[in-house]
């Protein structure tokens, strides 16, 4: 599917979703900020496009840029071999505190154990279509102090511990 | 009197440490008799926050932390971080330093399948397999040692390049290595894949269909032995793949049991004769010049941006989120580990399989703790 059809499709399906349109570093694939109310409505509807297809999530990351978390959707379709990237954001208020954003674990299965470490090591609570958040048995060692990828956290890993919040 | 014994469910643990789990782990299994009818998974006892330790390295001394992300394929880190910075720097790696990279990675791919043929062998009970083999990978091991100084982690790749030219005679001792191990795979298979009693100890268990494969994101020799084309030397070339000439092993769609222990552990022999392929073509037509951009001791610096850089590590897709601001430190370095995917379908794969089977089942899916937890 051509990306301006794509867009155009996206447009269609989801309006309103589409914050802003980019290129993705040199490789210059198709970047799209996504309105993060939005985000699972857009995803559920590229996965089942029968144009789109957009089937496989192949990896999710998270950064901070900031006072923002972002998070980056690397996707792609199995049939077409297509290739999107899906970008969100969220603003961070404090931090010791979890923010919640949509979890896509019922759009892609493969969603579910990155959510589950970004969720302890950003401090994100991941809720689904029914304002659920999952319960995850920990992912990482049990003695971090607040949230070890968030800019804020300080490691002093010398002294004994994990730090903590600055 | 048998009909008054008490038929309950019984709950195990097994792990965190346990010699038939491939690292920590702990598996909470609830039993019927000998049959398991549910698992769970609990991971993280071997997290050491390497993706938190990278924004506190410098450019270059990440690369040795990248080793550590699967310290059984430590090139497959390093090459992944080392793509991922020559993108946004927009670095051509030299010609010569690409083929040392493809032959390490082979190598490194024909090592962890040894080590994974070892780790089948051991859960089926064949030790005379587990020496033969071990005895073998101590070659390749020697090569390692020969070209970088180290057996396990290199340490030997550099951004543009790698850390220095190969050594004298090596080349021709992968070409021998090469002779030897296509002998050594019929040996295996005359001894062992081929054995009435190996068969069925993995036959029809464990077994990942293609449409399950596709939900949890299973990629790798994993997903190829459930019949999915997807290899990503061949989807996104990296490195010179484009310009070797090499078939992907792929399983058999019209066999029965596509997709089981036993078509896993003979998909990852197959493998191995195509590394010999790629291996024998890399080392006969390297070429001479420069074996990286700069000298090894300049300091470097990522310019801003970022890049997503995929690769085939000997356990499936690689994939490498790396943003730089343009400091001395990353800003923020992403792994995407294929071994997270089999860790959430593994649920799924011991439920209905008897007890003895489990570590079959756990041995032939080749989890990678190490870089699912990280």
């Amino acid at each position: 599917m051509e990306q301006n059809g794509l867009l155009q499709k996206i447009n269609k399906l989801v309006p309103g979703a589409i914050l802003e349109k980019q290129r993705f570093g040199r490789s210059a694939e198709l970047c799209l900020w996504v309105e993060s109310e939005k985000l699972r409505e857009l995803c559920v509807a590229l996965k089942n496009d029968p144009a789109a297809e957009l089937d496989w999530l192949e990896n999710f990351s998270a950064m901070q840029l900031e006072d923002a978390l972002v998070f980056t959707y690397f996707i792609r379709s199995t049939r077409t071999k297509e290739r999107l990237i899906l970008r969100s954001s969220v603003e961070l208020t404090s931090p010791l505190e979890r923010i919640d954003f949509q979890s896509l674990a019922g759009v892609w299965g493969m969603a579910e154990p990155q959510e589950r470490e970004i969720a302890e090591l950003f401090g994100i609570r991941f809720v689904d279509e029914n304002g659920a958040s999952a319960e995850y048995a920990k992912t990482a060692s049990n003695h971090w102090k607040g949230f070890p990828l968030r800019k804020s956290f300080v490691f002093d890993g010398d002294k004994g511990t994990r730090g903590g919040p600055r | 009197m048998i009909e008054s014994l008490k038929t309950d469910l019984t709950q195990w643990e097994i792990g965190p440490y346990d010699h038939s789990l491939p690292g920590p782990m702990l598996l909470r299994l609830r039993l019927d008799g000998e049959l398991i009818v549910a698992g769970e998974v609990e991971t993280g006892f071997l997290h050491r926050g390497l993706e938190k330790a990278f924004e506190r390295q410098l450019w270059r001394s990440a690369i040795p932390y990248a080793d550590r992300l699967d310290p059984e394929g430590a090139v497959f880190g390093e090459l992944a971080l080392c793509l991922a910075a020559e993108e946004i720097a927009a670095l051509e790696v030299p010609s010569r330093a690409q083929s040392i990279r493809v032959i390490l990675s082979e190598l490194t791919r024909i090592s962890a399948h040894m080590g994974y043929i070892v780790r089948v062998a051991r859960a089926v009970g064949s030790e005379t397999m587990v020496h033969y083999v071990l005895r073998d990978r101590e070659k390749i091991l020697d090569l390692f040692e020969l070209a970088t100084g180290a057996r396990v982690s290199l340490n030997f790749l550099r951004f543009g390049g790698v850390q220095a030219d190969v050594t004298e005679g090596f080349i021709e001792r992968v070409l021998e290595i090469c002779e030897l191990l296509r002998i050594r795979l019929k040996e295996y298979n005359d001894l062992f894949t081929y054995n009435h009693a190996f068969i069925k100890r993995t036959r029809g268990i464990g077994t990942i269909a293609p449409e399950v494969a596709r939900t949890f994101g299973v990629t790798g020799p994993n997903a190829r032995a459930s019949g999915i084309s997807f290899d990503v030397r061949k989807e996104h070339p990296y490195s010179g793949y484009d310009f070797l000439d090499f078939e992907v092993p792929i399983g058999r769609r019209e066999s029965q049991h596509l997709g089981d222990a036993n078509h896993r552990f003979l998909l990852r022999l197959q493998e191995i004769s195509t590394s010999i392929e790629i291996l024998k073509q890399s080392a006969e037509a390297i070429s001479p010049g420069p074996f990286a951009l700069r000298k090894p001791e300049e300091s470097f610096e990522v310019p801003r941006g970022e890049a997503y850089i995929r690769i085939e590590s000997s356990r499936g897709l690689l994939g490498c989120h790396l943003v730089s601001d343009g400091g001395a430190y990353p800003a923020r370095i992403q792994f995407r580990p294929p071994s997270l995917a089999l860790l959430s379908v593994l649920p799924q794969l011991v439920r209905g399989i008897r007890i003895e089977d489990l570590p079959v089942v756990l041995a032939t899916l080749d989890i990678g703790i190490a870089e699912a937890d990280r």
